[in-house]
């Protein structure tokens, strides 16, 4: 456990990629294969059944100190992460370190003999046994000996990072690990003598060397100025911009990976598409975007977040939130990569292939044809209408780059809306924003009161954090445990993307992901917007047209009047 | 009986306004507990305080001051009350404030710590009536183990010497950096670089006969800056003086430091648990030690520790809202 925890912290300090892999790579040369192989176990983000919910560690822990509720909330509300403030806790009071005797024990034996046995234990017997624990382990120890035990261990760290560290230990090509490691495997020390076996003394049948991983992505750049700036419109493909995630399809023969812009493997989480997948024949590398519902009219992100971090989805959450995949661009096709290609190119190509086996679950980004950047001022001031969240301008001639390039490919997001609202609550955060004040309420007026319409966690710097902070803490009107109103004096430039009817709230509408745009430092309290405001933004939204977006029609050449230009804009893609 | 000590809008107040502590309104007669710029501001007609604290007073706030030194311990009048400083072992020169005024002794203890410190005399526990304690860190979460924190300090500089990066340490320029320094010499005799701001305060302490680790201006440094130790307030995080380094790993030292949501926060590489304040079992050992029958909190989580001697102690206490900078160590 120790061992374990120093691993941590190594790389908890570290933000270098390669400084990652030198410490994971070092680490496994020095170890165990037993206790490497649970390591490996929890780097690449495997999880074992919770053993002890975060409630029941806090109540263990608040027994042993003896303190009263309100005491264990604030400083959970200091920290932010249970396992953490139970350890530093106990640390305080004297609870932790008694004795050395654990300390020898391997991770390996942890878990086998002592963290997986638990799970046959009632919660009395678990208890004792973890208190126990808590007593003779350092602090550090004692919070990664939490984080296992409620399942909420994450080390920064990406599961080709782990890949690549692996690699080097071995000596292998990081593909031979990643396809080693592919599906579900028990940690243990035959595996990780098996992952390290020679490439071509292969153990599983349906190994191959070719490639499963994902190519680095090639990120779009926010436009700063106009497009105007951008020269011959000509010269550039427009795309909506979609609200989903962005991922990268690797497809080998019958195996499919998918894999998220963070380079973490969601295969497991979206079965559904694995298997429209496999309808397209071939070998290839394809980036896209899963969107909410059918991609032909996508829906709100909402629906989509309900189907993230679920590794084995039922069928039931499968068939209440449908996804489909939209795809942008082909990287490779069977061992001929296409990265190099021009973007044009490699959209025909990309249309060539898929084109056949567009259907409900798989379709093509559909292509905007503007003859003028005037046009694409237009469009995208219909996005949010068509589902999107802003217009994609890429440079036809552009290759598949590594990484945020500059002048190639730009997204230029709808300006959200927007309300001025007063500041009039605010509690800690949670994680790294720990005991500062950054989950803020805004209110807006109705007569002479404040009503709240949004709770919004970004958007400012942390340099701006911690002066909010200070002025929250010497302005506190009223204290709720660790939350605290504050005198309504400063107001807030509130940006959203939606609002809708809700009964929930009091004010009675919901915004949809609220964030700070800016202080109005030139409004006083009184100066901020209210509720009737709200009333009409909804109102104007919700008698907007909602069309279909893809109403045929024929000619593109010449704009027609404004009224009809939503149903002009031809998607060239579209197979219909 | 009215109590000896009021908080008015300029801070706490002395009988009939005789004397203020850590003022920051204009005050006749302003006693300073130590040197940081939140308790010692300028605009006061005379400043008291002690000796080992006057040099750092002149140079923050002008050689033209009106200034009154005391050693610790000595005993003087002030309208109706006996003055005295105590030790507090906060940075050099802080000190306690001791108000004796007919039968009651109130203590205010301005920022202390109670973990050793060589460069400056070690807290002395004060009898008294009533305390009055700050409480940066009054949560039972914040525990200063007794690591070997320089040790750790070294650690990393040698491994940024082994990577060829600059090792830059961000600290208080006043009373952490020359902690940090004297430390050092345990285990280094090697030269240190100063950011200008460190450097003044440095020279200061020396002329003290704090010993330290020898120092440089970075400003006079004409090698490179590749793997030597930078000492650098944390106003420089992010800024333009830094861009006159190649590459640095950073580093903070203070007992924010001990969570590490905070550490993430402030985005520093490497974050050093050090502090010049009490953690919570200091605090409970310094209001136990006083004696003191009613303690009034200021600073930072006053709310929770008052809360905490009231109905987990069985004390009468308070929270006493200053407005110091929240927290700074």
């Amino acid at each position: 456990m120790e061992v374990f925890a120093e691993l941590f912290e190594r790389i908890d300090q570290t933000t270098s990629t390669n400084e990652k892999i030198r410490i994971i790579a070092d680490f496994f040369r020095r170890h165990d294969a037993d206790t490497n192989a649970w390591v490996l176990f929890f780097l690449s983000g495997q999880k074992i059944k919770r053993l002890a919910g975060a409630a029941k560690l806090r109540q263990w822990a608040q027994e042993l100190v003896g303190y009263p509720d309100w005491m264990m909330e604030e400083c959970y509300a200091a920290v932010g992460d249970t396992a953490e403030m139970v350890s530093l806790t106990l640390a305080a009071a004297g609870y932790t370190g008694r004795s050395e005797s654990f300390g020898t024990l391997s991770l390996g034996d942890w878990m086998t003999q002592r963290l997986l046995p638990l799970a046959g234990m009632n919660d009395d017997t678990r208890g004792r046994h973890i208190v126990t624990w808590w007593k003779q382990l350092e602090p550090k120890a004692v919070f990664i000996l939490n984080k296992l035990l409620t399942g909420s261990l994450r080390v920064g760290v990406s599961e080709t990072l782990v890949y690549r560290s692996i690699a080097e230990v071995f000596e292998l090509p990081p593909s031979v690990i990643a396809s080693r490691l592919v599906g579900s495997w028990s940690p243990s020390g035959e595996f990780l003598t098996r992952l390290g076996l020679p490439a071509d003394s292969t153990t599983r049948n349906d190994e191959s060397s070719d490639v499963l991983l994902p190519l680095p992505f090639c990120l779009a750049a926010p436009l700063d100025g106009e497009p105007e700036d951008l020269g011959e419109i000509g010269a550039w493909q427009c795309e909506w911009k979609w609200d989903g995630i962005r991922c990268q399809v690797v497809k080998l023969g019958s195996q499919i990976e998918i894999w998220s812009r963070g380079e973490e493997r969601i295969t497991g989480t979206f079965p559904d598409l694995v298997c429209a997948f496999h309808n397209i024949p071939g070998s290839w590398i394809v980036d896209g975007e899963i969107v909410a519902g059918d991609w032909r009219s996508p829906s709100s992100f909402h629906i989509l977040q309900k189907r993230l971090n679920r590794k084995q989805p039922s069928a039931g959450l499968l068939s209440a939130n449908p996804v489909s995949f939209l795809a942008y661009d082909i990287l490779q096709s069977h061992s001929e990569p296409w990265k190099h290609r021009d973007l044009a190119e490699r959209r025909m190509y990309l249309e060539q292939l898929l084109t056949p086996y567009v259907g409900k679950d798989v379709g093509i980004s559909p292509l905007l044809t503007p003859v003028s950047w005037t046009d694409v001022h237009k469009l995208r001031s219909m996005a949010r209408t068509h589902g999107a969240e802003g217009v994609m301008i890429k440079s036809k001639r552009s290759l598949y780059e590594t990484g945020r390039k500059r002048g190639i490919w730009y997204k230029w997001k709808i300006d959200p809306l927007t309300l001025d609202a007063v500041l009039t609550a605010a509690q800690p955060g949670t994680g790294r924003r720990a005991s500062l004040y950054t989950d803020y309420t805004f209110s807006l007026w109705n007569g002479e009161a404040l009503i709240p319409i949004a709770k919004a966690y970004s958007g400012l710097t942390d340099a701006e954090i911690r002066e909010l902070d200070r002025w929250i803490r010497n302005h506190t009107s009223e204290r709720f445990g660790p939350a605290r109103s504050v005198q309504a004096q400063r107001v807030f430039e509130i940006g959203f993307e939606g609002i809708s009817r809700s009964e929930r709230h009091k004010s009675g509408y919901a915004v949809r992901f609220p964030r700070i745009l800016r202080e109005r430092t030139d409004k006083l309290a009184q100066q901020a917007n209210n509720l009737e405001d709200l009333a009409q933004l909804f109102e104007s939204l919700d008698a907007r047209p909602t069309r279909g977006r893809f109403e045929e029609t024929r000619s593109v050449k010449s704009l027609p009047p404004r009224e009809q230009m939503s149903l002009n804009l031809v998607d060239e893609a579209d197979p219909a | 009986m009215k109590d000896v000590i009021r908080l008015q809008s300029g801070g706490l107040v002395g009988p009939d306004d005789s004397f203020h502590i850590d003022s920051w309104a204009k005050a006749d007669v302003n006693l300073i507990t130590h040197g940081h710029a939140d308790h010692a501001r300028s605009g006061s007609g005379e400043y008291w305080c002690t000796e080992e604290c006057a040099p750092i007073l002149r140079h923050r706030l002008g050689s033209d001051i009106h200034l009154r030194t005391l050693a610790y311990g000595q005993r003087e009048r002030l309208g109706n009350c006996w003055i005295s400083f105590h030790p507090a072992g906060h940075i050099l020169g802080s000190a306690q404030v001791r108000i004796e005024h007919e039968t009651q002794v109130w203590v205010v203890t301005g920022d202390y710590k109670r973990n050793p410190d060589p460069t400056c005399q070690p807290f002395e526990p004060v009898p008294c009536d009533t305390l009055i304690t700050e409480s940066t860190f009054g949560l039972p979460i914040y525990h200063w183990t007794p690591a070997n924190v320089v040790g750790q300090i070294m650690d990393w500089w040698q491994w940024c010497r082994g990577e060829g990066v600059t090792a830059m340490l961000f600290c208080y320029a006043l009373g952490k950096a020359q902690r940090i320094l004297s430390e050092l010499r345990h285990v280094t005799n090697e030269e240190v670089l100063l950011h200008g701001a460190v450097a003044s305060l440095t020279d200061i302490y020396r002329k003290q006969g704090v010993p330290m680790v020898p120092t440089r201006l970075v400003s006079e440094t004409t090698g490179s800056a590749e793997g030597r130790l930078v000492l650098a307030p944390p106003s420089a995080h992010r800024s333009p003086w830094m861009k006159r380094f190649r590459s640095v790993s950073t580093a903070f030292a203070s007992g924010w430091m001990a969570v590490r949501g905070i550490r993430r926060h402030r985005g520093y590489h490497r974050g050093f648990v050090l502090s010049d304040h009490a953690d919570w079992p200091g605090l409970l050992q310094t209001v136990e030690e006083s004696g003191a029958s009613r303690v009034l909190v200021t600073h930072g989580n006053s709310h929770t520790l008052a809360r905490f001697l009231r109905e987990v102690k069985g004390l009468r206490a308070e929270s006493l809202a200053i407005e110091f900078g929240e927290g700074e160590d």
